[in-house]
């Protein structure tokens, strides 16, 4: 798997556990050790996006604008097939 | 003369009950959810949960029996989970800010 694989792979499997507690949150909202897990994951999911979309464009439209260029034009998208290719 | 498991209140609470003492007969309950530890966010994904005592794989007719019942179930899962089986997430976890984790194998209080 090259870099950029890896860090979409890392993003995907960061951004499921931070789902997975979301909803334990949702009805134990008082439990500060799963608060604490939760925001490390949200730190190094900003740390490994923000890698990302230096070097490989943006990940959201949100982040579209760098440098005065709208990269989110380019291709590929996030989601299709060429931007996948490797990730499993 | 009373039985030994009779008290002045009647039968002894069951302490290995998931539910308070007080709660009321006839009625449909779901427990709450206690963590002990968490998967790390690969195997996590893989198994379509963050919490082991959620990961439930489908067995058909053999459901919610695994554990206790059927060895052969039993020996499957440790196959799938390999050697990363209920990782913490210290042990885990790749990349910058591994820092203590609130969760993790004997931190059961």
């Amino acid at each position: 798997m090259n870099e950029k694989n890896m860090l979409i792979s890392s993003l995907a499997t960061i951004s499921f556990s931070m789902l997975d507690l979301h909803l334990y949150l949702n009805t134990h909202p008082n439990d500060v050790n799963a608060i604490m897990l939760f925001n490390q994951y949200k730190q190094k999911y900003m740390v490994i996006s923000a890698e990302y979309e230096r070097t490989y464009g943006p990940l959201t439209a949100m982040n579209g604008a760098s440098d005065n260029t709208w990269k989110w034009i380019n291709d590929p998208w996030p989601w299709e097939y060429e931007a996948n290719v490797g990730v499993r | 003369m009373e039985p030994n498991n009779i008290n002045s209140q009647g039968l002894e609470a069951n302490s290995a009950s998931a539910f308070p003492v007080e709660t009321p007969l006839a009625m449909a309950y779901v427990p709450m959810q206690k963590i002990h530890y968490v998967y790390d966010p690969d195997n996590a994904l893989m198994q379509g949960t963050l919490f082991p005592e959620l990961d439930k794989p489908f067995l058909g007719g053999r459901a919610g029996m695994k554990k206790m019942a059927d060895p052969n179930a039993n020996a499957q899962m440790k196959s799938n989970y390999g050697n990363k089986a209920n990782t913490d997430i210290l042990s885990g976890a790749t990349g910058p800010n591994t820092g203590t984790s609130p969760y993790g194998r004997g931190n059961d209080k």
